[in-house]
C-alpha cells in the first residue's frame, strides 16, 4: 500500500500533535500526584474514556477483526458479556473502595487491606507483564506497517517508542489520558466509515447474513457464523468450540471481572476520577461505548468474510496482507481514498502508540510506588519520586523495545502472553473480591490464596499444554478448544484462590474493624446515591446500560 | 484535571484536530469527486461528508471548549 504525500501528512502532523499536547501538559506536572494520577481531578468523561481507551487499541482492534472473520459473530462475547457486566460492577461496587481508600494503585489496595507480600506479589508480575505486553504491542505494530506500508521496522518502532516516550514522561498520566482521549475519537473517525461502506456495497444486513452463510459453507467452515448464543449449546456447532456455560462462567465471570476491574492499565484511569460520583460513572459512560465497539470492529470483519473471502489463517506473530490479521486494513485500502487513507493509518498508529503509553504509565506508577517507594527507597520526597516516574518512563520503554526484538526471535511468545496474562488476572480477582466484601478475610489469607491461585493455573497450563491431563478435566469435554480450555482454567484458579483464602483465613485473626474501614463493604459508610437526581445517579445509567446489553444479546441470539 | 480553571480541557485537543482533519478530508474529497479515483463505492464520495460531519463535530468541541470563555 503506497501512501500519497497527504497521508503522510497527516500522519506525520499526529506525531507532532500529540508531542506539542504533551509540551503544553509538562507545566502543569509539578507533583507525583500530578504525574501518576493526574491530579485526581478527572471528570467522569474524561475518566470513562481514557479507561475505555486504554483497552482500545490498534492490536485489539486487527485482532477482534481477524477473529470476526475466523469465527463469526460470536467474537462480539469479548466485547458484550465479556465486558459490561463487570464494568458496571466495577462502577457500582467496586469504585466506591477504591476512591475511599485513595489508594494509587491496585497493589497498592492489596497492601492496605492485606500486606506488604501481597502487594509485592502483585506489583512484580504486573510490572513484568505490562513491560512485555508493551514490547509485543511495539512488534506488532512495527510489523503491521512494515508489511502494509513497506516502512522499515526499526524505524516504526524506534519512532513510535520514542514520542510516547516522550509525551508521557512530559506529563505522565495526564498525557497519556489526553492522547488516549484524542486516540478514541480517531478512532472512531476511521474505522466508522468501513461498516457503513461495507454493509452498502453488500447491500444490507440481511444480504451480509446471506454472504457469510454462503462463503463459509464454501470454504468449508462448520458451526454458525452469525448467531451468539444459538450455536453454545455445544462444543462442535459453533466455530470457535465454545460452550455457552465456559463464556457465561469463564469469560463472563472470572476473565472479564478480574479484567475489568483490577487490571491496573484500565482501573488506573478511573482512580483519577475527581470525586465519587465521578469515580462510579466513568466505567458505566465507558460500557455504552463499549457496546457499540462491535460494530466497528466485529462488523468489518464479518463483511471481510462477504468481501474478501481468500484470507488464510496466520502463522503465530506474522503479518501478512493475505491473512486474517490484515481484514481490517485490507478493508481501509478497499474504501478509502487518500485523505481518507491516511486518517485511518493514523488511526491505527494512534492506537498502537496509545496502547503503549497506557502500559508504561501504569508501569511507572506501580514500579514508583509500590516496589521502588514501599521497598527501595522509603524516605524520599515527592520531587524524587516525580522524577524517578520521568526516569521509569524511559527506562520502560527501552525495557519494552528489548521486548519487541525478543519477541520478533520468538513470536511463540504472543502465544503465550495471552496464557501469561490469565496466570495473574483470575487470582488476582478472587483476592480482590474477598478482600472488599469479605471482612474476615486475613491478611496471609489473601496472599496465599493469590498465590496458590496463580501456581494452580500455571499447573493447570502445563498439563494440557503438554498433554500430561486430557481436557476434559478442566473442561468437561475433549471436544473444548484451547480458548475453551482457558476460560475453566480461569474459573477454576478463581474457585482455588477463594477456597485457599478461606481455609487460612480460619486459622488466622482478621485486621480490626478501624483498620478495614474505607477497604471492606459494610463496614465502610459510603456516600448515597438518594442526593442525586434521578438522571444524575450512576445506578440509574448503570440499569439503562444493562438493559441495553441485554437486547442486544436477544437480537442477535 | 490538574486545575480545571487553567488548564485547557482535552475536548478543546480533541475539536481542534477534528476540524483539521475534517477540512483535509473534505477538501482531497472534493478532488476526488472532480478526478475519480478507482476505489470500491467511490460512487459514494464518502470524503466530502464524512469530512464535512467531522469538521462539525471539531467546531462543536472547539465552541463548547474555548479556554477564555472557561475563564
Amino acid at each position: 500500500m503506497q501512501l500519497s504525500w497527504l497521508d503522510l501528512s497527516i500522519i506525520i502532523f499526529y506525531f507532532v500533535f500529540v508531542l506539542s499536547v504533551g509540551w503544553y501538559l509538562k507545566k502543569f506536572t509539578k507533583t507525583s500526584k500530578d504525574f501518576f494520577l493526574a491530579g485526581r481531578e478527572c471528570t467522569s468523561w474524561v475518566a470513562g474514556l481514557s479507561f475505555l481507551a486504554a483497552n482500545m487499541g490498534a492490536l485489539e482492534l486487527l485482532g477482534w477483526s481477524a477473529s470476526a472473520y475466523q469465527y463469526g459473530i460470536i467474537a462480539t462475547h469479548w466485547y458484550w458479556i465479556g465486558a459490561i457486566p463487570a464494568m458496571l460492577f466495577l462502577g457500582i461496587f467496586m469504585m466506591p473502595f477504591y476512591h475511599v481508600s485513595r489508594t494509587h494503585s491496585v497493589p497498592g489496595f492489596l497492601k492496605l487491606r492485606y500486606n506488604e507480600p501481597t502487594r509485592l506479589l502483585s506489583a512484580v508480575s504486573f510490572s513484568v507483564m505490562t513491560l512485555l505486553a508493551s514490547g509485543i504491542s511495539m512488534y506488532s505494530m512495527g510489523l503491521v506497517l512494515a508489511t502494509m506500508l513497506g516502512w522499515n521496522f526499526n524505524t516504526c518502532v524506534i519512532l513510535s517508542a520514542g514520542t510516547v516516550a516522550v509525551y508521557v514522561a512530559f506529563a505522565g498520566l495526564t498525557s497519556a489520558i489526553f492522547n488516549e482521549i484524542i486516540q478514541f475519537f480517531l478512532i472512531w473517525c476511521g474505522a466508522l466509515l468501513i461498516p457503513i461502506i461495507g454493509l452498502v456495497e453488500v447491500g444490507g444486513w440481511d444480504n451480509l447474513v446471506t454472504m457469510v452463510s454462503q462463503r463459509t459453507a464454501e470454504m468449508g467452515k462448520a458451526g454458525e457464523f452469525m448467531h451468539l448464543w444459538s450455536s453454545m449449546g455445544s462444543y462442535s456447532d459453533n466455530p470457535m468450540g465454545l460452550h455457552w456455560l465456559g463464556i457465561v462462567l469463564g469469560l463472563g465471570w472470572v476473565v472479564s471481572f478480574g479484567y475489568w476491574t483490577t487490571d491496573f492499565l484500565v482501573v488506573q484511569r478511573v482512580l483519577a476520577a475527581k470525586d465519587m460520583r465521578s469515580a462510579k460513572m466513568a466505567p458505566i459512560i465507558a460500557s455504552f461505548f463499549k457496546m457499540a465497539i462491535p460494530f466497528i470492529v466485529i462488523l468489518p470483519g464479518l463483511i471481510g468474510i462477504a468481501v474478501l473471502p481468500e484470507l488464510k489463517p496466520a502463522d503465530t506473530g506474522a503479518f501478512s496482507l493475505n491473512s486474517y490479521n490484515a481484514v481490517l486494513p485490507l478493508l481501509i485500502k478497499r474504501y478509502f481514498a487518500p485523505g481518507l487513507l491516511g486518517l485511518g493509518v493514523t488511526a491505527l498508529i494512534a492506537g498502537f502508540m496509545s496502547g503503549m503509553a497506557g502500559n508504561i504509565s501504569a508501569f511507572a506508577t506501580v514500579w514508583t510506588y509500590d516496589i521502588y517507594r514501599s521497598v527501595i527507597y522509603k524516605e524520599g520526597t515527592d520531587r524524587s519520586y516525580l522524577n524517578m516516574g520521568r526516569i521509569c518512563t524511559v527506562v520502560g520503554i527501552i525495557i519494552s523495545i528489548g521486548s519487541a526484538y525478543l519477541v520478533m526471535q520468538f513470536a511463540s511468545i504472543m502465544d503465550y502472553m495471552q496464557a501469561l496474562f490469565s496466570f495473574f488476572i483470575a487470582p488476582l480477582f478472587g483476592t480482590i473480591f474477598l478482600g472488599m466484601f469479605w471482612r474476615k478475610a486475613t491478611d496471609w489469607g489473601g496472599f496465599w490464596g493469590l498465590l496458590t491461585g496463580t501456581c494452580s493455573s500455571i499447573s493447570m497450563f502445563l498439563l494440557l499444554k503438554f498433554n500430561l491431563i486430557e481436557g476434559k478435566w478442566v473442561a468437561f469435554s475433549n471436544d473444548a478448544s484451547a480458548m475453551a480450555q482457558n476460560m475453566w482454567r480461569a474459573w477454576w484458579a478463581w474457585c482455588i484462590t477463594i477456597i485457599i483464602t478461606v481455609i487460612v483465613s480460619k486459622f488466622g485473626r482478621p485486621k480490626s474493624e478501624e483498620q478495614l474501614v474505607g477497604l471492606v463493604y459494610g463496614i465502610t459508610k459510603l456516600e448515597k446515591e438518594s442526593s442525586y437526581s434521578l438522571f444524575h445517579r450512576p445506578s440509574f445509567w448503570a440499569c439503562i446500560s444493562l438493559v441495553a446489553f441485554l437486547i442486544l444479546n436477544i437480537i442477535f441470539f | 484535571m490538574i486545575s480545571q480553571k487553567r488548564i485547557i480541557p482535552v475536548w478543546f485537543f480533541v475539536g481542534i484536530l477534528l476540524t483539521i482533519y475534517g477540512l483535509v478530508v473534505f477538501i482531497s474529497g472534493i478532488y476526488w469527486y472532480v478526478r475519480p479515483i478507482n476505489i470500491v463505492a467511490g460512487y459514494l464520495h464518502a470524503g466530502i461528508w464524512w469530512g464535512i460531519l467531522m469538521t462539525i463535530f471539531g467546531l462543536f468541541f472547539i465552541i463548547k471548549n474555548v479556554p477564555k470563555k472557561r475563564e
